[in-house]
């Protein structure tokens, strides 16, 4: 009984481990697999020989292609989706702000009513900015939560391109809701902190299946924190009450047993007043054996390309599966 | 007494005058000067060597040669006292009465524990225990010391240290800031082995040096020597099991330079405990101390530094010195105990002990519980304002999960480790006098054989598990294990669970904080000691 005791202890403590060390390093790894990207795109403005077809929204090039770019433009292509649904895309430009509402509902998730009725809904909101809802089975950068935010940087480049900029995702293949928001006007309020806070209001719509209601509620917040308005945070405060708690009462009894524990005298200061004499004379090295170990050493810069560079752009996102 | 010889009054030492003096005819008189008045007649019956010897008896009576029954001290005959004098007792052990004093012990009834004073005052409070009873009195003869440092600071002095020592002490409860407890400190003189060493001669210690040569790792070991001539002499550890280690540690160093040649006139008017550790307990302490200390300086011999010179037993104890002097000294220390109860009623005692030379304090300072909680209460409001309002701090609910299970199980194990510290603490395991005064008596009360010794001690660790209060570590363990499991296995779990799984051990780490702050207070207050000394009465009552 005590060995089962110690082995599930065991098993349990491995695996809040892991699940930390992967909560640490996925970001590291998201962040590692988005400056590739920037260099993709990088790339791609730099070549002459490629066109933008704003009509069908492809990207091509003459001499030689870029296979996931070409896989992005593809999962973007109303013709090739593969949902039992109705592929829908449909943009409304707002001619006073200049900006843009896209509804590319590619895993075919609304009704065309619906989708309708939220690119109204999302319209609304373009004096902020570009307003987009995506919706995919297919994702390029893999099956992380990650890869759905590469995703969002990749649309936002090629058919955003604008300051300001809000994506709302339902990513079906890797089952993961995000809001993602570009640009200085929409940053300042919905920050990666109110977009986790929304997909964490609306995820459960999209475990039942209820799309629209996940993204119409979504916006509506988005509109409201846009707006300056407050959205409901029950799970924030709740969280922050313990939390506070928590580093409170570890934090006073780390000053409490300070204050109040013996402080152990150093050993330098126990022989403080001890009458010492300390004197070594004649003293001598002797090499008593060597031994040579082959050690090859790496020359320090490897010539690996530096990350960033200009064009960069600052986002914020949160996210939710689902 | 020592009487003036002005007046016949009690002359006392005097901190500010570093004399005898007299209140009556304010006469200051030189301590080397003066001569005990000799006690009753019975005081030369004892003997005593600290409390390790015990007063030996003829088995039968020299006045009419009637045989001694049981434990009797006199003859059941004729009633005449069984006692060897003093002089046979040392005779008989091949010591020299010279290197003994008379005293007054003082012997509390509750813990045993005894204390040497001319006071008679002490016989209405004991020191170690804090009860109030009357002390059995008794004249015996105690080693004399070497030498004495002579009380420096006075009780004001001891007083100002102690209030400027409590003013950061936010946490301690008020009745230890209280005056009556302040005036409670007592000037005792605590015994000290001081350790004379030195070592003469070659020592070599290995080093190391790494370099790299093209593709190659070249490491170099080094015998390093040096003819050594080495001196430390007046290194102290205390030679009382009465006095804690922690303590002890605590208000160190005394500046043995100021020590003088002892005579017993230096302890009119305070007090003095008894030497009841072995001269060789704290030996191998010193030797480590030292060896360390030297090592340090080996460090620095010109050319060595460059060597990598670790800090190994291998290379320290080279360094041991040898022991050519242990002498007993006594040391200046003002103490405090306070005795309390803890929520079940048991009695607890905690010390304050304030350097009688330098006015260091150290003191076992418990925390109460309400104002710890209040505090925390407050930070915990601010945190949550600077958190909600201020940083608009949000945590992914599968995160908060997970760093707080973390943090769960550190405070489990925070809570582990205390519970292993109070457990030693209780059964006195954390001194190193205390253990050996301990077994000492287990042998001479005929657990001779080893197996018996090792049944002993089995017993005892048996009993230390069972007093270890458990931490439930599995608490935080499994709540985030099975959500995160399930997370991982079956499928999404509903945010709902994360924030229920938080909350549930963020509760658990609340609660095993204030338990490991209550449980803290065990390690700040003592078990009533219990000194083992034959003459106790575990059963007397405390006024």
């Amino acid at each position: 009984m005590q060995k089962f005791r110690k082995l599930f202890g065991f098993v349990l403590a491995l695996l809040l481990s892991v699940s930390l060390f992967s909560a640490v390093v996925s970001p590291l790894t998201a962040k590692a697999d988005l400056l590739d990207l920037w260099d993709l795109i990088d790339d791609l403005n730099e070549d002459d020989d490629y066109y933008y077809d704003d009509e069908d929204a492809y990207l091509d090039s003459e001499d030689g292609y870029d296979d996931e770019v070409y896989k992005f433009q593809d999962t973007l292509d109303p013709g090739n989706t593969t949902t039992t649904g109705v592929a829908y895309q449909e943009t409304k430009t707002n001619n006073v702000s200049g900006y843009t509402a896209f509804l590319y509902d590619n895993a075919g998730l609304f009704a065309q009513t619906e989708a309708k009725t939220l690119l109204d809904e999302i319209y609304q909101y373009t004096e902020y900015g570009d307003m987009v809802i995506l919706t995919t089975n297919e994702n390029p950068y893999g099956n992380s939560e990650s890869a759905t935010d590469q995703f969002c940087e990749a649309f936002y480049q090629q058919y955003s391109k604008k300051d300001n900029c809000v994506i709302f995702i339902i990513d079906m293949k890797t089952r993961y809701l995000l809001v993602y928001s570009a640009g200085d006007v929409v940053e300042d309020n919905l920050t990666a902190s109110k977009c986790s806070t929304i997909t964490d209001n609306v995820y459960s719509y999209a475990s039942d299946k209820e799309y629209y209601r996940c993204a119409s509620e979504a916006y509506s917040q988005i509109g409201k924190v846009l707006a300056g308005m407050h959205i409901a945070q029950p799970m924030k405060v709740v969280s922050n009450v313990f939390i506070s708690l928590v580093i409170g009462f570890v934090v006073m009894y780390l000053v409490a047993v300070g204050k109040s524990s013996v402080s152990k005298t150093s050993d330098t200061e126990l022989l403080k007043y001890a009458a010492v004499n300390f004197n070594a004379v004649n003293p001598t090295d002797t090499i008593t054996s060597t031994t040579k170990t082959y050690c090859p050493r790496s020359s320090g810069s490897s010539g690996g390309r530096s990350g960033g560079g200009g064009g960069g752009h600052s986002h914020s996102s949160g996210g939710h599966r689902f | 007494m020592y009487a003036c010889p002005n007046c016949s009054g009690n002359l006392k030492f005097n901190i500010e005058k570093q004399a005898l003096y007299c209140e009556f005819c304010n006469n200051v008189v030189d301590p080397y000067s003066v001569v005990k008045e000799r006690d009753a007649e019975e005081g030369d019956k004892y003997i005593k060597e600290g409390a390790a010897g015990p007063v030996e008896y003829y088995d039968t009576c020299p006045g009419c040669g009637g045989k001694r029954e049981g434990n009797e001290t006199v003859c059941g005959f004729c009633g005449t006292s069984l006692a060897k004098p003093a002089e046979q007792v040392l005779k008989e052990a091949g010591k020299d009465l010279e290197d003994y004093y008379e005293v007054s012990t003082f012997r509390c009834p509750q813990c045993s524990g005894e204390i040497i004073t001319e006071d008679t005052e002490a016989a209405a409070f004991c020191t170690f225990c804090g009860a109030s009873t009357i002390l059995d009195r008794r004249i015996s003869r105690a080693k004399r010391p070497q030498y004495i440092i002579p009380f420096k600071k006075t009780k004001k002095d001891c007083m100002d240290s102690y209030g400027k020592f409590m003013k950061s002490a936010f946490f301690a409860p008020n009745e230890m800031k209280s005056e009556k407890c302040v005036d409670s400190f007592r000037g005792i003189y605590m015994p000290y082995w001081n350790y004379n060493t030195s070592k003469h001669g070659n020592v070599t210690c290995g080093g190391s040096r790494v370099y790299y040569r093209g593709d190659y790792k070249y490491t170099e070991n080094h015998a390093l020597s040096a003819d050594v001539d080495m001196m430390y002499n007046n290194v102290p550890f205390d030679a009382s099991s009465s006095f804690a280690d922690n303590l002890s540690n605590g208000i160190a160093p005394f500046d043995t330079s100021q020590q003088q040649p002892f005579t017993p006139s230096f302890l009119s008017g305070f007090y003095a405990d008894t030497n009841d550790v072995d001269d060789n307990v704290y030996q191998i302490d010193a030797q480590k101390l030292i060896a360390k200390d030297a090592f340090d300086k080996y460090k620095q011999i010109p050319g060595f530094g460059r060597y990598g010179l670790t800090a190994s037993d291998n290379n320290i104890n080279k360094l041991l010195p040898n022991v050519d002097g242990k002498f007993l000294t006594m040391f200046p220390v003002w103490f405090m105990s306070i005795r309390s109860k803890d929520k079940k009623g048991e009695e607890r005692v905690s010390y304050t002990v304030v350097n009688g030379q330098t006015g260091k304090v150290a003191g076992d300072i418990p925390i109460a519980v309400n104002k710890y909680i209040l505090a925390s209460s407050i930070l915990s409001v601010a945190l949550f304002i600077l958190l909600n309002f201020v940083f608009n701090f949000t945590i992914v609910p599968k995160y908060a999960l997970m760093i707080s299970g973390v943090v769960g199980l550190i405070m489990a194990a925070i809570f582990s480790s205390h519970e292993d510290q109070i457990v030693k603490r209780e059964f006195g395991e954390d001194d190193k006098g205390l253990v050996t005064v301990k077994r000492q008596k287990d042998r001479a009360a005929g657990d001779k054989a080893s197996d018996n010794i090792a049944k002993k001690e089995k017993e005892k660790k048996a009993q230390m598990d069972k007093m270890k209060e458990k931490s439930f570590f599995w608490i935080p363990l499994g709540i985030a294990g099975i959500i995160l499991l399930i997370e991982f296995t079956v499928g999404i779990v509903s945010d709902l669970w994360f924030y229920l799984g938080s909350i549930a051990i963020m509760a658990y780490i609340v609660w095993c904080v204030i338990r490991i702050v209550s449980r803290y207070n065990r390690l700040t207050t003592r078990k009533l000691p219990q000194f083992n000394r034959t003459g106790g009465d575990d059963s007397a009552k405390v006024s």
